[in-house]
């Protein structure tokens, strides 16, 4: 098995310690850090949604996954020249005021910087203003907003509300999601769209970037 | 002898919701016993639940007693502050200060609520804590634990037999012998061990055998429910016969997961088990309505599984901002639908929900009665 094939299975089994490794291994060896990142980095975590949607993983193996990939990618980061990350578009994203719960936007985070997005995670308990300031600050194309509670996804629609102020659409698009929120809650809110699971937003992410409609 | 329901029965899990219709500080609500309680049978008496309202946040006591950092709002219950896990690293767990079960934290409150419970029904109350894989996941964090269990499994179980032994048994034993029944029921609350949260294997290893640590360790009946996810978990029926080992007595299931697999199936797996259902009407639901959406559900929940009277009805997490109309449309639907013997045509039957006063009215209406 080449090296590359090794890290690829690191990845998708979560083996994090072996994709921390073999990742510096084949570094050492001078294999191309784009070659890491695009016949096993991507591939693999493209996999593991794959058997996400298949039924095969549960969410600890995602988690696993995640880390072994973010393993991968943090070696590389500094080795990768800018057109070599092809990044597909910015996304911004947060968890609401409030709401301590990052879990699901940690796995979004990750699973976006998987596809090839540039994430910016403002992390948890952002104030509703903070969204603006950041989505007028660094332009994303979508962005992700995140409610773990019933009681504090009410923030949801007061951050649209803020951004149509600030008539940031229909240049930024704006993806919604966490436990409580549905797609109907998502919908009167005025998001564009609910992302159900972090396979969901990466799709519906990826469609808006192509141009196309989720 | 129990005697034969006549009717199938609803109750809910409602406490944010209640602080919030009685406008009293949220703060205060989840820390001061007698006004949680007057509250309670307040919202229990103004929707007409057959039950008491009878749960609070019940995944936070024994973590904040045993030092886990909170945090209090006034919009909402006390959370647990997850950038600040009490187990940073596996040395953390040996530093711990073991709770004591009658005096640490929030314990005092929740055995205040235990006793005015008692007193205003004259039935002991209710036992309920942390389960301890949740409270494990609480005070470990998800994906730190996660990780535990993938790769350091050992102090995954070390953890988790901590938390049998020194702080869930003894809180059990003390909330026994504060309301004076040794051997009452306890629940504990369990939802983290949910799929796609957990693997069925994981299940397996790290769930199942601590609540049978726990029967063990206290004896009596103990049980852990709360699990959701039989939608997610890829072989519906193995896990339902998971959680009936947690909870031989009833199988407590969810939405959505109850409405995706649809009642039918739910039956015919309680049917074969010999066991009630509790059937969690989805709290999405119940917030967003409209009302005939909700008494929808119920209508198809009491055709699906009612007909034998092993059914009840359970509104799962009332949101805070629910309109009190939502539920009082479900109670109108399980009173008008849940007569037993329950009528072969259901469909035909119509639901009429009275026009409530509001919940500020009622009180109204309640001290002027007293006053009188």
């Amino acid at each position: 098995m080449s090296i590359i094939e090794e890290i690829k299975e690191a990845i998708i089994d979560g083996d994090i310690l072996g994709a921390g490794e073999k990742t510096r291994r084949a570094v050492g060896d001078a294999t191309p850090a784009a070659d890491i990142l695009h016949n096993a980095a991507l591939p693999a975590i493209r996999e593991v949604g794959n058997l996400w949607n298949r039924g095969r993983y549960f969410l600890p193996e995602v988690v696993m996954s995640s880390e072994a990939f973010n393993e991968v990618t943090a070696q590389l980061r500094s080795r990768l020249s800018e057109g070599a990350q092809s990044e597909t578009g910015r996304v911004l994203l947060g968890t609401v005021q409030g709401d301590l719960h990052d879990l699901g936007k940690n796995i979004v985070a990750a699973m976006l910087v998987g596809a090839g997005f540039q994430v910016t995670d403002l992390g948890v308990d952002v104030p509703d203003h903070v969204f603006i300031e950041k989505a007028m600050e660094l332009e994303p194309d979508v962005l992700g907003i995140g409610a773990y509670m019933s009681t504090t996804m009410r923030s949801i629609p007061k951050i649209i509300r803020l951004v149509d102020e600030q008539q940031l659409r229909p240049r930024m698009r704006i993806m919604v999601g966490g436990i409580p929120v549905t797609s109907k809650f998502a919908s009167e809110a005025g998001a564009d769209a609910y992302g159900e699971d972090a396979f969901a937003a990466v799709r519906i992410a990826e469609a808006w970037i192509r141009g196309g409609k989720e | 002898m129990t005697a034969k329901p006549q009717r199938i029965r609803i109750a809910a899990q409602c406490h944010d919701h209640s602080a919030r219709l009685a406008e009293v500080p949220f703060h205060r609500f989840y820390t001061d016993s007698d006004l949680f309680t007057q509250v309670q049978f307040l919202v229990t008496e103004y929707y007409g639940f057959d039950a008491p309202n009878d749960s609070w946040d019940m995944y936070n006591i024994e973590a904040e007693a045993l030092g886990q950092k909170m945090i209090y709002t006034d919009y909402a219950m006390p959370d647990i502050d997850r950038r600040q896990p009490l187990i940073r690293e596996p040395a953390d767990l040996d530093r711990l200060r073991i709770p004591d079960p009658h005096r640490s934290g929030r314990m005092p409150y929740i055995h205040r609520i235990n006793r005015l419970y008692m007193e205003r029904t004259g039935r002991p109350a209710r036992v309920y804590f942390c389960a301890p894989f949740s409270l494990a996941l609480n005070i470990r964090g998800y994906v730190p634990f996660v990780k535990d269990m993938k790769t350091d499994p050992a102090f995954a179980h070390r953890l988790l037999e901590f938390l049998c032994e020194q702080v869930l048994a003894p809180y059990i034993r003390a909330m026994r012998e504060e309301i004076g029944r040794p051997d009452q029921a306890a629940f504990g609350a369990d939802a983290w061990a949910s799929p796609p949260n957990v693997s069925l294997d994981l299940f397996d290893e790290f769930v199942l055998p601590y609540t049978q640590r726990l029967r063990e360790l206290v004896g009596g009946a103990v049980v852990t429910l709360g699990q959701w996810g039989e939608s997610k978990s890829h072989d519906p029926e193995r896990y339902m016969t998971q959680k009936l080992q947690t909870c031989p007595i009833f199988l407590s299931i969810l939405d959505p997961d109850l409405n995706l697999l649809g009642p039918e199936r739910v039956k015919a797996f309680a049917r074969k088990h010999d066991v009630t259902v509790t059937a969690g009407v989805d709290a999405a639901l119940i917030m967003d309505g409209p009302a005939d959406a909700v008494i929808e559900r119920i209508r198809n929940y009491i055709d699906g599984m009612g007909r034998d009277g092993r059914l009840i009805l359970y509104l799962n997490q009332i949101p805070v901002d629910t309109p009190p109309e939502h539920v009082h449309a479900a109670v109108a639907a399980c009173r008008t639908l849940g007569r037993l013997p329950i009528p072969d045509h259901l469909d035909t039957i119509p639901v009429r929900v009275t026009q409530r006063e509001s919940f500020a009215e009622f009180l109204r209406e309640k001290r002027e009665m007293l006053d009188a």
